[in-house]
Order: C-alpha cells, then structure tokens, then sequence
C-alpha cells in the first residue's frame, strides 16, 4: 500500500485531510499572534464592578410648611430620594425636631412614611407615629432592617403624611416645631 | 478463510467510522479557527465565555460574536461585552436599564444566573459591542488551540486517528497479496 492510495481511498479521508492541512495553515499564519479569543467574565463581578460613586439627594427640600393648624388637621407631600452616582447605595432616615417652646408639639404631631407617590402603597415604613422620632432603617454600616437601596441613577418616591390627632389638648395651642429629615447613605459594594 | 471473511465488515464498518472521526476533528478545529481568526475581518469580534453568570442564555464555554453598537442603539434586553473597573476586565451581561445622567448614557447589567444586578452602573462607553450570535462548547476547542498542550493534544488526535486507519485497511485487505499461478492445462502426450 503506498501513501497515494492511503489517501485516494476514502473520499472521506481526503477531505478530512484537507481541512486538516488548511486549519494548519491557518494555524501556522496566526502564530505569534495573540491569544485566539479574549476571555469574558474571568473575574468575581463584585471585585470587578469596583469603581463608583454614591450621591443621595432628596426633594423638594422643604416639605412641608403648615401654620395656625388646629387639631383634626393633615397634609402629605411626595418626597423623590435619588441616587446621583453610579454604584448602588443604602440608606436610612431619621428626624430630629425643635421643642423650643418645651410643649412638645412633636411628639404630638403624626407623621406616617410609606413608599410610593402619596398617598402610598403598601404598609408604612414608620408610623403612624410621633414626628420627632420618625425613620426607617439604621444608619450604622452594614444593612439593617428597614434600611433602603437604590441603584446608581435610580431614584424611588416616598409619602410622607403628617397629622395632628383631632384629641390634642389646649395645653398644644401656639405650639412650633421645626423637624430636619436626614436621610444617610453609604455604597453596598463591598459592604454587605 | 472464514474468519477473515466474518471479520471484514466490521473493520470496514470502524474503519469508515475513524475517517468520519477525523474529518470530524479536522471540521471542529477549523470552525474554531474562523470563530477566532476569520471573524475578525468582518469587524466583528469573537469571545470565549468563561463564566457562568448568564446561564441559561448563554453557557460556559460558549464563543460568542459580538457586533459594535453605536450607544443610543443600546436596549434593555440586549446581552452586551463591555470592559469593567480599574482592570478593564471583559463581561457579557443583560442590559436591564438604561439611565441617562448628565455625562451620558449609562447602563445597569445583569448575569441572568445572578440575583442581583452588577453593583456598579457601566457607562454605554464602556461597551465594546452587542451579542449578534452564540455558539455552545466550541469556546473550549478556542481555548484549548490558544495554548501549546492543545495543540498538541489536537495533532496527537489527529495523528492517532490517521494511524488507526492505516492499521484497519491493512487489515480490511487481508495481509500481504498472494500471487496467484494461472492455470495450466496440461496436454496428454508430447509436446
């Protein structure tokens, strides 16, 4: 048997070993080349997404303004949470409020926080419950219960509802209280 | 004479499997070769998917075709490689929301076998193309030629096949060829 009946046998053969002989030729040509194909998804997503930036805006920025209010009264506002960076973020809210004239009218006032545009979905996240101590979430590192996420530039709505129980007492009349909402943000990247 | 006989057919039967065998390999190593080499005259890039972060759609060890894709042609939905972080490491995700900031478009991206997004948005610049095609398993045979033990591994395959057949047909023809007398008549008497 010689090396041309070898090959002319089979017309199987024959094809088999020209594909053969051009794959190597293609081989061949590319050598030194780089690698053939660049790799995708190599790495842990979480240490490869490392780069961003978390930026935690609220508004509008006064929410409410009621004066000369009896009991019985209430009023909501929608307030947009927004996250201006790029990486996820997680956040927390919480209320500290005057009581300069020491009558405490914000311990009387109910304040009810529930998501969504006003008046809400869902159950609420705080209250309803006095002003004075209203939030969700924890604003230490690490998640918390009640705390918030929102994605880079994603932002999210909330309702925020006061009242003044239609039982407050005279003891409350020309009361004043001014309350700060502080909501705190810190990256979730790297930060279970 | 009869076992030759009996066992003729299923050494032709293996024989013709082998050189399928081999026309076979010769066939996987080449559509690997345009996956990594042809196709990049077209403009167009192949990748080898290493991960499993977007199982079902696209597999481990899938090569995939990706097309350039102008940034506002980018929708959600749309399975995009881009170069990510400090490293420019290559990935392959779902696009699932699009954002529009100040500095322009920037995309959230998800594994479908993650459970949550990727941390961090990805600006559309940051995109080398879109997903146009996805081709299971061969990814391995790219990833195997592009280091010198596949290589190897490929020719010794080839080698081995090619051996085998040249064994089996000296087998199918029965050995050495005898030479056969013609037949002579003897006459009766004299010459």
């Amino acid at each position: 048997m010689n090396l041309l009946s070898f090959v002319g046998r089979s017309g199987v053969r024959r094809a088999g070993l020209f594909l053969t002989l051009a794959a190597s030729a293609a081989l061949t040509l590319g050598a030194g080349a780089s690698t053939l194909a660049l790799f995708t998804d190599t790495q842990d997503s979480t240490a490869a997404f490392s780069t961003g930036t978390i930026d935690l805006t609220a508004s509008p920025s006064t929410v409410f303004t009621a004066s000369g209010i009896f009991p019985g009264a209430s009023g909501s506002q929608t307030v947009t949470v927004a996250n201006a960076g790029t990486g996820a973020l997680r956040y927390a809210m919480s209320t500290s409020a005057t009581n300069a004239d020491g009558l405490g009218l914000a311990t009387q006032l109910q304040l009810t926080i529930t998501a969504g545009t006003c008046p809400g979905a869902g159950g609420p996240l705080y209250g309803a419950a006095a002003l004075g101590s209203a939030g969700f979430g924890n604003a230490a590192q690490g998640a918390q219960a009640g705390d918030r996420t929102l994605a880079g530039a994603a932002s999210e709505d909330l309702c925020l509802a006061w009242s003044l129980p239609s039982t407050t007492g005279d003891a409350f009349q020309g009361a004043a209280t001014t309350a700060t909402f502080t909501s705190a943000a810190e990256q979730t990247t790297n930060n279970p | 004479m009869t076992s030759r006989v009996v066992l003729a057919k299923p050494i032709r039967a293996l024989r013709r499997l082998i050189d399928l065998a081999f026309l076979g390999l010769a066939l996987v190593v080449l559509a690997a070769l345009i996956l990594a080499r042809g196709i990049q005259l077209t403009g167009r890039s192949t990748f080898v998917v290493s991960g499993p972060s977007m199982e079902a759609a696209v597999h481990q060890g899938s090569a995939i075709v990706v097309e350039p894709v102008t940034a506002g042609d980018i929708r959600v939905g749309d399975v995009v490689t881009m170069r990510v972080g400090p490293e420019q490491a290559i990935f392959t995700h779902r696009v699932v929301r699009i954002a529009q900031r100040p500095d322009g478009l920037w995309l959230e991206t998800k594994g479908d076998a993650n459970a949550t997004p990727d941390p961090v948005l990805v600006p559309a610049t940051a995109v080398i193309g879109r997903v146009r095609l996805t081709i299971p398993a061969i990814g391995y045979v790219i990833a195997a030629l592009s280091i010198s033990n596949g290589l190897l591994l490929g020719g010794g395959l080839a080698g081995m096949l090619l051996a085998l057949v040249l064994l089996l047909e000296g087998l199918e023809t029965g050995g050495p060829t005898r030479r056969r007398e013609p037949e002579t008549t003897r006459l009766p008497g004299g010459a």
